[in-house]
């Protein structure tokens, strides 16, 4: 069941991953025009907030809701994507929910954050393949974005923002969240 | 009906009022098995009644006012063992209401009535009704201020009187207040007193936990006086227990050893500012005397924020040695004038010398052996993830240095060197953050509000080690809101006010101008209450005036104004949906201008907005295109051009135009919408029309309205972080190492939202259904707007098709 301070929690941080997306919106296109290779190992970024909310709160839906409200966010910043921004987010966002879900939501194992991670990229180069036109793309480009971004997706959004819950959890204030009752129920 | 409480009150005062709370041998622990903070405590809570709880901090004061809300163990989980008796009345939801101390930490909405409203929309109260209700709270609190005014640009006083509006506006039984005063400067405190003071006499019940409270004392029946182990020392009548207990609250450090016993308890009046201010004789101080040699001087400073001129014409020398105290109200640039003498920020105007030599003129780390700097809040400050490798300024690999233990000995740190500096009690981060400051020697030692927050145990120990510095010849400045404190230590007391140094001499020189410490409202936190009258500090900038739009299409303008919000956002998110479709320069080209037209039209843009609007966008289009030159699939027999890994070709240039067309309608599309809907709007229509649950909707919206406090964090991490020399090597660098203060800062600003919006009665049916609460703002749909909805994509769509 969702507690009200978990809803808190996932909209403020959703807030800061927004301003990030927005930054990166920029970073990463200006890169990415260099090739879709690197864009898409840049690309995991973008969905940083599904992990770094779903870690904490542990709830079915933290991860797309993180995912949704950073995008809205993002757009509300002034993103260049635009309303597509928020496309971006339900989808990537609702990837790396199914991840999660294919456990049940019961496991937050690094590797299985990793592949939730990665299938969140799944919703990015599905965006990508049939709105941004990388259709158009020869075969070894598109093959490239794909791999690339399914690595950046399980390393930049699945071990990073664990890393950081982690982190966050050593300063105590996560005490309260599911994250540290499940921490503590382990270490007991 | 206020009357004839007072009347039966007043009429009957042997009458033995009705208990609301007993509490018998109650204990509360936060987790099993951990100590509990609160231990067999007994006392009890009586109809019109005032309790007033003192004890020195982390005694679990809060925790048990927080027990007595009914928010343990409800919204704080903690195991609660003893007996427990509630008033019926207290019960049901509105019961009880609770001021907590960060002002900007209990506000979940963005304008002043849908504040006050959000209280009674939990309660049910009929929309017809609310209005007047919102009016009648806001004049009960003295708040003169328009209904859409945005809370968020009052003072920390004015803001304090609307969360007490917004309780009173549910007529509660029980109206506690934990420690409301506590980030607030003296004039805005007296307001805070007042308004309790004025309760009390209309007979409402209260429960208060305040630090500074000599001139609250007259109007308080009960205190509890806690001790540090979580035990109640003592309960009894006001008068009878401070005048007992004085001596044992100076030890357990419930009141700092400066600090005069109040004139109320010697004399029993409570008129005369004389009387009622009686200040401790100074400290044994001046055991160096400055020399005459300036250490800071400033000349002709003045200082700007935009068009705002902060404070001008500031002529100030600092001789060598001494100990400065800055005072002066909230808001005056007490902290800015600090900063300014750190060179931590440009004047607009004017100079600042270090003993003789000008600012500009020293390296940056020239700079840091001179100067030592302490922020308000000790946090800002903390670069590791450890307390030891923070004292010692880099990370320990094996045991620390002995100066290092040394210091954790001295500020009471020992054994905790291996936990988070984030993780420790407000005491421990301050006392950390100066320890870390005298680790090393320097010259200058300037600190902005260093007691503040603390308890007198924490404060009595950073006092006296800046003293020792002073004695060793060192100049000290701080800044203040305790005059006890700068009679009893300061050599020298600079008075800002009015934009400008009003005063500047010894701090017995002061107390002989009244008319300074009047005009600073320097004392208006200790005189008695009743001896002026009420000032309203002004609210520092009302963004609207009191406009007369209706609540629900607040800020809207054009045909924006008759749209459901929830609905706008559907048709933008189908229109771009639709343009997937669009393939072709002509196609994507159209949709385009069917955008620009609806932002013309729809939010009623100019054609000049609507491209200063979309302007930033276009060199994001240019790189775009220019991906698409290069990496499209080149078709057989087109010309293309191969640079390293590049395939330029004209085909691939045509795609790159067609979808950056297609990505920009998709873009006014996006503006259309920030520009047509109001926030608060949309998501409370999100709840009202399509039943998001409004734990969600609310949840959502409280989130928002904390994204703002963000900028100003981040500028002052960039300042502390910078002072250390510790800042990140690259400006884009900064996101990765502000990360951890900015997260836990922010997560526990969740905390207490969350927490404040539960007291408030946003739970059970009220916070789980649209159905359990009832609406301020009516958001409604009308037929038009699926004519919107289906109209904005079907043009598109039709276009698309026509253009083929």
């Amino acid at each position: 069941m969702w507690k009200l301070r978990d809803i808190v929690v996932t909209v403020i941080l959703s807030v800061v991953c927004g301003a990030i997306y927005m930054g990166w919106d920029w970073l990463a296109t200006l890169t990415g025009s260099a090739s879709p290779w690197l864009l898409g190992l840049m690309n995991g970024v973008w969905w940083i907030a599904s992990v770094l909310v779903a870690y904490i709160v542990r709830r079915p839906g933290a991860a797309f809701l993180g995912g949704a409200v950073s995008a809205l966010f993002e757009w509300a910043f002034g993103s260049p994507y635009g309303a597509n921004a928020l496309i971006s987010g339900l989808l990537q966002g609702g990837g790396t929910e199914v991840g999660l879900l294919l456990f049940g939501w019961k496991r937050y194992s690094t590797s299985v954050l990793m592949f939730a991670g990665a299938f969140g990229g799944v919703g990015n180069i599905l965006q990508w393949y049939f709105q941004y036109g990388g259709g158009e793309f020869s075969l070894t480009n598109q093959l490239g974005y794909i791999i690339t971004t399914l690595i950046s997706g399980a390393i930049l959004a699945g071990l990073l923002p664990k890393w950081i819950d982690d982190a966050l959890y050593r300063t105590g204030v996560l005490r309260n969240f599911e994250i540290g009752k499940q921490m503590r129920a382990l270490s007991k | 009906m206020i009357d004839q409480r007072q009347l039966t009150r007043k009429a009957l005062p042997m009458q033995p009022r009705e208990s609301l709370i007993r509490f018998d041998d109650v204990s509360i622990a936060y987790e099993e098995q951990s100590k509990p903070v609160i231990h067999d405590v007994s006392f009890q809570v009586r109809e019109g009644e005032s309790v007033l709880f003192l004890g020195p901090s982390g005694c679990g004061k809060s925790t048990l006012a927080m027990l007595c809300a009914r928010l343990i163990p409800s919204s704080v989980e903690a195991q609660v063992k003893g007996e427990l008796h509630y008033h019926p009345s207290l019960c049901s939801t509105g019961g009880i209401g609770y001021v907590f101390q960060d002002p900007d930490a209990q506000f979940c909405m963005i304008h002043v009535d849908d504040e006050v409203a959000f209280g009674l929309e939990n309660v049910g109260v009929p929309r017809e009704n609310m209005h007047s209700v919102i009016r009648a709270s806001l004049d009960t609190v003295h708040l003169d201020v328009p209904m859409d005014a945005q809370h968020a640009t009052f003072s920390g006083g004015m803001k304090q009187k609307l969360a007490v509006a917004s309780a009173l506006a549910l007529k509660p039984k029980l109206l506690i207040f934990d420690e409301p005063t506590a980030n607030l400067d003296p004039l805005s405190t007296r307001v805070v007193f007042e308004q309790i003071a004025r309760l009390h006499e209309q007979g409402q019940t209260l429960i208060v936990i305040e630090h500074k409270f000599h001139a609250l004392l007259p109007h308080m029946d009960t205190v509890v006086l806690f001790d540090r182990d979580g035990t109640v020392h003592r309960v009894g009548p006001t008068r009878e227990v401070l005048a007992e207990e004085w001596t044992w609250m100076v030890d357990a450090g419930v009141v700092p050893a400066w600090k005069g016993k109040p004139a109320w308890l010697v004399t029993g009046t409570r008129s005369a500012l004389e009387s009622a201010y009686q200040p401790m004789q100074p400290r044994q101080r001046g055991r160096s005397v400055p020399v005459d040699k300036p250490a800071i001087s400033l000349h002709g400073l003045s200082l700007q924020y935009g068009e705002r001129t902060i404070w001008s014409n500031v002529d100030l020398t600092i001789p060598t040695g001494a100990f400065v105290a800055v005072v002066g109200p909230n808001g005056v640039g007490k902290s800015s004038l600090l900063q300014v003498m750190a060179g931590l920020q440009k004047p607009a105007s004017g100079q600042v010398t270090w003993f003789g030599r000008a600012l500009k003129d020293l390296s940056a780390t020239e700079k840091q052996r001179i100067l030592s700097f302490c922020f308000q809040n000790p946090e800002y400050q903390f670069i590791y993830e450890r307390v030891g490798d923070e004292l010692a300024n880099g990370v320990v690999q094996g045991d620390l240095p002995t100066q290092v233990s040394r210091l954790l000995e001295e500020f009471g740190l020992a054994g905790l060197e291996d936990h988070s500096p984030f993780a420790l009690s407000q005491g421990q981060k301050r006392r950390l953050s100066v320890a870390a400051m005298v680790r090393e020697e320097h010259d200058l030692y300037l600190l902005d509000e260093p007691t503040f927050g603390q308890d007198a145990r924490t404060q009595l120990a950073i006092l006296e080690r800046l003293a020792q510095l002073q004695d060793q010849g060192k100049t000290v400045v701080i800044t203040t809101h305790d005059m006890d404190l700068v009679r009893s230590y300061a050599t020298h007391v600079a008075v800002l006010c009015d934009g400008g140094i009003a005063f500047f001499g010894s701090p017995d020189d002061l107390c002989e101008r009244p008319d300074v410490l009047r005009r600073a409202h320097l004392l208006a936190d200790v005189e008695a209450l009743d001896s002026t009258p009420e000032q309203q500090p002004q609210p520092v900038q009302l963004r609207s005036s009191g406009s007369n739009q209706p609540v629900n299409i607040r800020g809207q303008r054009g045909l924006a104004k008759y749209l459901n919000p929830p609905l706008s956002m559907l048709a933008v998110v189908a229109t771009v949906l639709v343009g997937i479709a669009a393939r072709e320069l002509p196609q994507t080209l159209a949709l385009f201008v069917w955008a620009v037209l609806l932002l013309l039209v729809v939010p009623g843009l100019s054609p000049w907005k609507v491209l200063k609007r979309l302007s930033p966008f276009l060199g994001f289009y240019v790189l775009y295109i220019w991906s698409f030159a290069a990496f499209s699939a080149v078709p057989p027999g087109a010309k293309s051009l191969h640079v390293l890994w590049y395939h330029i070709s004209l085909p691939g240039l045509m795609n790159g135009v067609v979808l950056a067309f297609r990505m920009l309608a998709a873009v006014a599309m996006g503006v259309l919408l920030v520009a047509s809907t109001e926030m608060t709007s949309f998501i409370v229509g999100v709840c009202q029309n399509f039943r998001l649950a409004p734990k969600f909707a609310y949840g959502i919206l409280a989130g928002l309205r904390l994204a703002p406090l963000f900028q100003s964090e981040w500028t002052k991490l960039r300042q502390a972080r910078q002072l250390r020399g510790k800042d990140a090597r690259w400006p884009w660098m900064r996101p990765v190492t502000y990360a951890l203060p900015l997260l836990t800062q922010a997560i526990r600003m969740s905390e207490r939202v969350a927490t404040a919006m539960e007291a408030r009665g946003f739970v059970g049916a009220a916070a789980n259904s649209a159905q359990g609460r009832t609406f301020y703002r009516d958001i409604r749909i009308h037929w038009w707007d699926w004519v919107y909805v289906v109209a904005v994509p079907g043009v598109a769509l039709a276009l698309i098709l026509v253009l083929k």
